[in-house]
């Protein structure tokens, strides 16, 4: 296909309209609930998801779900995609509670979370002046939330009835009960830790119980509904469940699943690189169609850096997260506009530029930054903990071995020097036990020793004799060597091989 | 394509530019800096965020300085509200209190978020203008113009993208949690529609302790400068024109020939103590700040005597004995300790001595660090044989000084091959002897005792416990030779000793008085 010539007004629409498109589709905020984000076949799950938050709304249809699937398959953006459709059909219908695992982390906190989010939205609606449920304990907040998602729980029997206030917060319990409730619970797997699992029985109990509840046509309108939805990675979660609470669980599970096939795969990366929305206008109308021509050329050529880029992650971790991460410096300096004649695109050759992502252990990229004195500390970590075959170490120990490697160190030159009759070495290097134990602090800093905790330190209160705790090597012997090998830019290293023979 | 303002760091920089963009929707919710130390995480990070200070509010929260999560969670809400200038009143300060952990977070930033808006939803409505009121009105009147102007301010503030920088995030002592709290930052835009224009970005030595691999939070690597890079970025900063002009000022030299000086200086002295420093450039600048006068000074004096024109080898060629010795390069990253006077010092000295050495024509051929050659020559030969024994205590078991100070020949010969044998059975575990961590305690009674077993069987001369032993004794502790524990114990009898000299000095003071040391050692050949 011959592919026209384009002039730097396609150039400036691609820049300030397209290009911000692509890049809100692969950044991680698409799960804010702002926009709409197109997913790659998961329109059946969306589907579904759509339907049972609209049956809650709708038909006052208590309901409670879990969705699995592995990190960055689309969980929370699929939710949110649904989210923003009840919105547009169900605006004031209902109120969203989002909760997070990584936020709530118990269900005390999370207790408060729900009372302070139907706190906000009573506020925020003119409903009421002041903070009605979350005040005192967290059992007097969950009865208060009880009241409000289970209404077969009867006003009158409050003890509270005589407190002040008390008129106040029924009728704002009552104002709640018209709104059908969506809470969400990500991170779902943190709230089945603990044994009770208090709130999760209590919602799904409610879910379940008011589901059964049979009432008229017109009482409909007064019954309050709630839909749980748990959104999670870990897909043993229904297993962690107390046998009460599982009972209590609906049983649906709508399951996510990576994308099977390399070719499926390139087609998932093709979606979230082309763009959707095509402008009237004639101009616009090219800008897209070459973009997406282009994009889906580099895509499917052999050899080319998108394609060697999307096959090594489909092949070594399948996270659409990372590629994201590296796509999105990508499309940020892509240019539309590339010469004809060229042989080679060059927005290809933006994907060369990229630091290459390595999935291995950091202590490796921290090797290179050590300096002489802290690799050869490093090094005799791994060589005591071989040798004496124990798994911690400390100071005293290493330095011995520094020195006794130093002193060997600097016979083999002084022979060698003596061969060919040169004047004999009296030092070598820098021996000084305080330098040393400077270097031993910054190898505990950088983490290649680890385990120590404060007392590693040297000379940190309570260590040994006043020369620190134990540690542990974070790398063995044959590790340190392969990434010396002669001299390269960072200097000559033909020493390290030397220093990791035993 | 836009400016690159750090040298060496253009990938970084360009990631950098993908993922902190100035737009709120394509802004990454949150971004890991990984890197060692010294390689220009904090520095590349600040001059892109200045580069894009028009469009992007961002603060930077030291982490290093923060005890615990709850800390760090208030400081981020504190330097919030002093960015949407909220006034810090009690109620402010109640909100940002309430903050104990992540859960209760999100409703203070909701809190301080609604603030800011409710500050500036009043100040939206028409004022109609006052002119020529009377003075009493004036005061209000400016204040209320401060306030339009503040409306305008805030309104961009509430909506531009907030970066937020958690540097040194990984010093935070509290190991198990710095995942969590990285995690649920960048999950924070999912919380409320409020928090849609932050961004957390940590830096971190190392972000695999953070365990977030699967998380795809974005990390940008920093990889370590190489030694030439190193060099030409620390020539680059020290070599500004006014400091060069300043220093040219007293000296013979152009500009051009000071900078020339200056680049040879930094390359030397870098490479003198690359094997220590590394590439670590925080390191060696307060090094090359500390011994620039060293090379400052000669071309200071050649100036005002010859005129002979010096350059930083010759320099470098006189002060390398001493720049490179250990106890030198003790005290380098000792902040109060003034090397050049030390250097000095030391020159001075050694040029006396080699005056002394040329007219009594001794020649010594010792090894051993100048200061300690001048201790050595000061002392008398009983102190030496007590320095001697109080060394010989502190590396030998008790156990085994029956064996080197009794007559017993046939017993000690005996023993020593069980010793022997029992080493041997322990070789290949390598047996890690305590006594190489550090000098053993020994009580004064055992130190005299060797002291009287050694001086009498190589000295000749019988020893005489008197006072001035005991004086001698105590002048050792006041010099550190000796260093006494328990030293607030001077009843109990509880004190122990320890030797504070190294092997080579006890080797020198041996052989000045012809004691053969060696025999005397549990083990010699794992002492130097």
């Amino acid at each position: 296909m011959t592919i026209q010539r384009l002039t730097n007004q396609h150039e400036e629409i691609f820049e300030e309209r397209y290009k911000p498109q692509i890049l809100t589709k692969l950044s991680h905020r698409t799960t804010n609930g702002k926009l709409k984000i197109p997913l790659y076949k998961l329109n059946k799950e969306q589907d579904s998801v759509f339907r049972i938050i609209e049956n809650t709304i709708k038909y006052k249809e208590s309901k409670s779900c879990l969705i699995l699937g592995s990190r960055g398959v689309g969980k929370t953006t699929m939710l949110s995609n649904s989210l923003i459709d009840i919105q547009n059909l169900y605006e004031n219908q209902y109120i969203t509670i989002k909760l997070n695992g990584g936020f709530q982390d118990d269900d005390g906190s999370a207790i408060r979370e729900i009372a302070r989010q139907l706190d906000w939205f009573l506020m925020s609606h003119g409903l009421t002046q002041e903070i009605m449920l979350e005040v005192g304990s967290t059992s007097g907040i969950m009865a208060r939330i009880m009241k409000v998602i289970d209404p077969s729980l009867n006003d009158e029997d409050d003890d509270n009835i005589e407190k002040e206030g008390w008129k106040e917060l029924m009728k704002a319990i009552k104002l709640l009960r018209r709104y059908a409730i969506v809470i969400i619970i990500d991170e779902f797997e943190k709230f089945t830790g603990n044994s009770k699992q208090t709130l999760l029985y209590n919602l799904f109990d409610v879910a379940q119980s008011s589901n059964s509840v049979s009432l008229k046509d017109n009482e409909i309108g007064l019954k309050s509904a709630i839909c749980v939805i748990g959104v999670t990675c870990k897909t043993t979660v229904r297993e962690q469940l107390e046998k009460r609470v599982k009972s209590r669980f609906s049983q649906r599970i709508i399951q996510i699943n990576k994308v099977k096939t390399l070719d499926e795969f390139c087609e998932l990366c093709f979606h979230l690189l082309k763009i959707d929305s095509i402008g009237n206008d004639k101009v616009e109308k090219q800008v897209v169609n070459t973009y997406n021509e282009r994009i889906k050329q580099l895509i499917n050529q052999d050899g080319s850096e998108l394609r060697k880029l999307i096959v090594k992650n489909f092949y070594t971790v399948k996270d659409i997260r990372s590629m994201k991460n590296s796509l999105k410096p990508f499309i940020f300096n892509f240019i539309l506009d590339y010469k004809e004649n060229d042989d080679e695109d060059i927005n290809d050759k933006l994907l060369t530029n990229l630091p290459k992502h390595s999935d291995n252990n950091s202590s490796f990229k921290l090797l290179h930054s050590l300096s002489e004195l802290e690799l050869k500390l490093l090094i005799c970590c791994a060589r005591v903990c071989y040798k004496t075959n124990l798994d911690t170490i400390n100071f005293g120990v290493v330095y011995e071995e520094f020195v006794q490697q130093s002193k060997h160190e600097r016979q083999g030159l002084n022979n060698r020097l003596h061969t060919v009759g040169k004047v004999e070495l009296k030092e070598a290097g820098w021996r000084g036990r305080e330098v040393a134990k400077v270097a031993w602090e910054q190898l505990i800093m950088k983490g290649l020793l680890c385990g120590g905790g404060a007392g590693a330190l040297v000379g940190a209160p309570g260590g040994r004799g006043g020369e620190g705790g134990q540690v542990q090597c974070d790398l063995g012997l044959a590790e340190v060597a392969v990434h010396f090998t002669g001299e390269n830019e960072f200097g000559n290293f033909g020493w390290v091989s030397q220093w990791c023979k035993l | 394509m836009a400016i690159r303002t750090v040298r060496y760091r253009d990938q970084q920089q360009d990631l950098l530019k993908a993922y902190i963009t100035t737009q709120p929707e394509c802004l990454e919710p949150a971004v890991i800096i990984e890197g060692a130390n010294s390689t220009g995480k904090s520095y590349t990070l600040q001059r892109y965020l200045w580069t894009i200070r028009n469009d992007v509010l961002t603060f930077t929260i030291d982490c290093n300085s923060c005890v615990s999560k709850k800390e760090l969670l208030q400081r981020i809400l504190r330097y919030l509200a002093n960015i949407y200038r909220i006034e810090m009143n009690e109620s402010i300060t109640s909100v940002i209190n309430k903050c104990i952990g992540l859960s209760s977070f999100t409703e203070s930033l909701k809190q301080i978020i609604q603030l800011n808006k409710n500050q500036n939803t009043p100040k939206r409505k028409p004022k109609p203008k006052k002119r020529g009121r009377k003075r009493k009105r004036q005061a209000e009147d400016e204040d209320e113009d401060m306030d339009e102007h503040m409306v305008d301010t805030d309104d961009q503030v509430s909506s531009k993208p907030i970066v937020i920088v958690l540097d040194s995030l990984d010093r935070v002592p509290i190991n198990n949690d710095i995942g969590n709290i990285c995690f649920a930052l960048s999950r924070l835009h999912e919380q409320d529609r409020l928090f849609d224009n932050f961004s957390f970005v940590s830096i971190v030595t190392r972000s695999d302790i953070l365990d977030l691999s699967t998380s795809g939070i974005p990390t940008i690597t920093f990889t370590p400068y190489t030694p030439d890079q190193v060099i030409s970025i620390i020539s680059d900063s020290i070599l500004q024109k006014k400091w060069i002009q300043l220093q040219a000022n007293g000296t013979h030299m152009k500009e051009s020939t000071m900078k020339t000086f200056i680049k040879t200086y930094v390359k030397l002295i870098y490479e003198t103590y690359y094997s220590y420093f590394g590439t670590d450039i925080k390191l060696i600048m307060p090094v090359l700040q500390k011994l620039w006068p060293l090379f400052h000074n000669p071309l200071l004096e050649a100036k005002s005597t010859s005129g002979k024109k010096i350059d930083a080898l010759s320099v470098f060629m006189k002060l390398k004995p001493y720049l490179t010795e250990i106890s030198l390069v003790d005290q380098l990253d000792n902040s109060q300790s003034d090397i050049v006077k030390v250097i000095e010092q030391k020159m001075a000295e050694s040029n006396n001595q080699k005056t002394l050495q040329n007219t009594t024509t001794t020649t010594t051929n010792s090894s051993i660090a100048r200061e300690d050659l001048d201790h050595v020559n000061q002392l008398s030969t009983r102190t030496k044989y007590l320095i001697i024994a109080a060394y010989i205590a502190s590396v030998n078991d008790p156990k085994f000084d029956m064996h080197f100070f009794t007559k017993h020949k046939d017993t000690r010969v005996k023993n020593r091959y069980k010793s022997a044998n029992r080493r041997t059975k322990v070789v290949g575990s390598m047996a890690a002897n305590s006594r190489f961590y550090c000098p053993q305690a020994f009580t004064l009674e055992r130190l005299l005792a060797i002291l009287s077993s050694i001086s009498d069987s190589h000295d000749g001369v019988k020893l005489i416990s008197d006072v001035e032993l005991m004086s001698e004794v105590a002048t050792l502790t006041t010099l550190k030779t000796l260093v006494r524990s328990r030293a607030n114990d001077s009843i109990g009898g509880h004190a122990k000793w320890k030797c504070n000299v190294r092997w080579s000095i006890v080797k020198q003071l041996a052989d000045e008085v012809g004691f053969e040391i060696t025999n005397y050692i549990e083990q010699d050949g794992a002492i130097s």
